[in-house]
């Protein structure tokens, strides 16, 4: 499952968890379970962005109160990136 | 030890974090029990006893671990404690509330040769999350007794009880056939191929079965017990063949999910969904339908905000008729005629254009606020993300490209989670075509000004203006930028709908609108100021200043691109920033006229009601176009800039990028004056 994970998401579009699930053959559910399973691993990259890159703030600009790009982070897609592996084995 | 009655039984409590083991062991063995630590480990062990039935029951609480690989000493504690015969019956608790990830334990200790129960722990949660299990079902599937529980719910314990006295007695085995076809269908039949290196009846309790799967995983514990009973050549070929398994722990984990997900299938069963948001969804979502979606919805959030901004703009229009009874009441004091001068035509033009944009600000960050607040945005992200892939930028590009509506800044920090720094300045470059709120703010001011109940359709086509923008920038940019990198692949999780919070919504637009108007009006008055002051020091005459002679003298260029040498300056200065724009037009405009009149003799109401007057009288309305799409196309403002090159960290691409969008801006400016003028 894990090689057609990573040729299914090669095409480099977005992909909704059901939408995967679906072309995987097993339910959002089992699939979420999977995803955390390889998140645990390192092998998935969860990305909650606004955090990740605005939370530094922005180089020029002193003030976040009142930003019209400052949202409520709750709101926004969580993103999950696989990260390329070749290998996992340790006896490899 | 047996199961036979007055004899003693071994059962061992085996379960991920939080599955309910202490709960469980608690209840069965109350104050009879033990705590210690494992034979020369650090790891707590939690012994005790309970009677029933004639039978005595030793429990071992065995630590909480995801699976039983040779992770961690936990892990290692607890298959060596099960291999080694310590249990005669081993209880599996699975967290019901979330049995996919829970029943991997299952399907880890599934070939395990020892007594198994499965224990649907945490039911009460699950049944509360509308989930239904079909127990019998279950327990058809996998051999073994399964029993809905909750080890919090004393009374419930009979079936628990039973279900361990029937493992005993049939000695279960978890039914392996199906998981072992799903290790069977692994890509290059590994499986197989190990299994054929192995001595087929397993190793003690471990089947073979179970240790081919460990060994794809790189079980090192399991390797060296099994090279122990194989001969030099076979054990050879064993660690050849391992070591050219690839991700084998992840295959062999898809492996279980899937087993997990066909065990589940049909036993488990989730109610209560909301069917028509659902619906919607699926829309939001399509493929093909989702972006045309989008796209009405935005633009009908733009063009509603119009409906609450064109009353306040009116009232704004009113604001330049204070002029002359301030200018009476301060020269009936005696004021200096400078102070005069100085109110009415840069603070009240100032906050003449600050009212007229309050409505528009304030509508715009509404329908923004609303759509992110009940979590469309994201929706709107995702189907843009296929546009993001043709653009040539991976998908997580979209996020810092939809901040950009806000602010351009935001945009270019949002690129830092893109690792490629490629992909990175090819971002940045594209979120330089987003309309920001400033923009947002002054575009309809000046387009309603004009072009009136027509306004939203000059939006409209800044919106299809700046689609082409991107194709092309995209094209001109990634070229240089973009090789064939390896895609990384994406998963995008949507946040549910929920109903917007009307108060949190309201306060964070209130904030975010006084935010943009103070400091438009901070801008605007200050370039107000300055070129007033420039033009004022002149004299009676304007003609005589040198910004007018210079702005005649570079006009027949300008004009090239539907450019008057005000608007010029302008389009100039909403390179610092957009706001600066309506500074510089409000001052040449009204100052000009002003100081024209008042050298006439003039008075005060003339000059007052001057600044629209005199946008009208001297832009056509083909040059008011252009004026609008050299500033929308225009570098963002100075910060922007600043920004890009601090992320870029490349003053060549910086420099590249602005003097692209200087060169494409005019460009625009010129050919929306040229064809406009065809037409108005
Ligand atoms: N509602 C409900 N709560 C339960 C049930 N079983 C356990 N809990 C609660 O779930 C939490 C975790 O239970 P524990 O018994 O500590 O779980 P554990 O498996 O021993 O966890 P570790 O010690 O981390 O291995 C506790 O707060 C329990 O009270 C149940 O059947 N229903």
């Amino acid at each position: 499952m894990y090689a057609r994970l990573l040729r299914l998401l090669k095409d480099g579009r977005a992909r909704l968890p059901e939408d995967l699930s679906r072309e995987l053959g097993i339910s959002p559910e089992t699939l979420r379970a999977y995803m955390a399973y390889l998140a645990e691993r390192g092998m998935l990259a969860r990305i909650r962005w606004r955090n990740d890159a605005l939370g530094q703030g922005c180089s020029s600009c002193l003030s976040c109160r009142g930003c019209p790009a400052w949202e409520d982070a709750e709101n926004d897609p969580v993103l999950w990136e696989m990260r390329n592996s070749t290998t996992d084995r340790g006896n490899s | 030890m047996t199961s036979t009655a007055g004899a003693e039984a071994s059962i061992a409590l085996l379960g991920q974090p939080n599955s309910g083991k202490s709960t469980l062991f608690n209840a069965l063995t109350g104050a009879r029990q033990r705590v210690g630590n494992w034979p020369g480990k650090t790891v707590e062990k939690k012994e005790g006893y309970y009677t029933r039935a004639g039978v005595h029951y030793h429990v071992a609480d065995l630590p909480g671990t995801y699976s039983l690989s040779a992770n961690s000493e936990e892990e290692i504690i607890t298959r060596d404690h099960i291999a080694s015969g310590g249990a005669d019956v081993v209880c599996i608790l699975a967290d019901s509330s979330q049995l996919s990830r829970s029943l991997f334990m299952l399907a880890d200790y599934a070939g395990i040769r020892c007594p198994a129960v499965l224990l649907l722990n945490l039911m009460d949660v699950a049944e509360k999350q509308g989930k239904q299990v079909d127990a019998a079902e279950l327990e058809k599937r996998l051999g073994i007794p399964v029993v809905p529980f909750v080890a919090a719910d004393l009374r419930q314990y009979e079936p628990f009880h039973e279900a361990v006295e029937r493992a005993l007695k049939q000695k279960t085995l978890i039914d392996t056939g199906s998981l072992t076809a799903k290790y069977r269908a692994l890509e290059g039949q590994v499986y197989e191929q190990v299994l054929a290196l192995l001595p087929a009846e397993g190793l003690g309790r471990y089947s073979a079965d179970w240790i081919a799967a460990k060994l794809l995983e790189g079980d090192q514990a399991v390797q060296a017990a099994v090279e122990e009973q194989l001969s030099a050549e076979k054990k050879h070929e064993l660690r050849t063949f391992l070591s050219q398994v690839s991700n084998g722990a992840l295959e062999t984990a898809g492996a279980k999910f899937q087993w997990v997900d066909e065990l589940l299938d049909g036993v488990l069963v989730q109610s209560g969904k909301k069917a028509a948001l659902s619906r919607f969804d699926r829309l939001a979502t399509h493929r093909r339908w989702g972006k045309p979606l989008a796209i009405l919805i935005i633009l009908l959030g733009l063009i509603a905000s119009f409906f609450p901004a064109a009353p306040i703009m009116l009232a704004g229009g009113m604001i330049p008729q204070l002029g002359a009874p301030i200018g009476a009441a301060l020269s009936a004091i005696g004021a200096p005629q400078l102070l005069i001068d100085l109110m009415s035509q840069v603070v009240l033009n100032t906050l003449y254009f600050a009212v007229a944009m309050i409505g528009f600000v304030f509508g715009v960050n509404l329908v923004f606020g609303f759509l992110e607040e009940i979590g469309y945005m994201a929706r709107v992200s995702y189907v843009f993300d296929g546009t993001m892939t043709r653009l040539g930028l991976q998908g997580k590009a979209v996020m810092p490209l939809v901040v950009s509506f806000g602010c351009t800044i935001g945009g270019a920090a949002g690129t830092r989670v893109i690792d490629s720094w490629a992909q990175r300045v090819l971002t940045i470059a594209l979120a330089w075509v987003v309309p920001c709120a400033a923009t947002w703010a002054i575009v309809p001011v000046i387009a309603s000004l004009f072009f009136g109940a027509w306004a939203p359709l000059v939006i409209v086509a800044i919106f299809v203006v700046a689609g082409l923008h991107m194709l092309v920038t995209a094209k001109v940019f990634g070229s240089r930028l973009i090789r064939d990198e390896d895609r990384a692949g994406l998963i995008m999780e949507l946040p549910p709908y929920h109903r917007p919070r009307w108060g949190a919504l309201l306060r964070s637009i209130l904030v975010r609108t006084w935010d943009i108007l103070s400091r438009a009006l901070r801008i605007i008055f200050i370039v107000s100021l300055v070129f007033w002051l420039v033009t004022y020091s002149a004299g009676g005459s304007p003609d005589g200043s040198l910004l007018y002679r210079f702005g005649r003298a570079i006009e027949p260029v300008t004009m090239f691109f539907g450019l008057t040498w005000q608007t010029f300056l302008a389009y100039i200065s909403s390179m610092v920033s957009k706001e600066a724009a309506l500074g510089v037009l409000g001052s040449l405009y009204l100052g000009a006229g002003s100081i024209f009149s008042s050298t006439l003799g003039g008075s005060g109401p003339q000059m007052a009601t001057g600044l629209s007057e005199a946008l009208l009288a001297s832009l056509s309305a083909p040059a008011a176009l252009a004026f609008i799409f050299a500033v929308t196309f225009n570098a963002p403002c100075l910060m922007a800039i600043t920004s890009t090159y601090q992320e870029t960290r490349s003053l060549k691409w910086t420099l590249r990028i602005l003097a692209y969008y200087f060169a494409t801006s005019l460009l625009l400016a010129a050919i929306v004056y040229h064809v406009a003028g065809l037409f108005l």
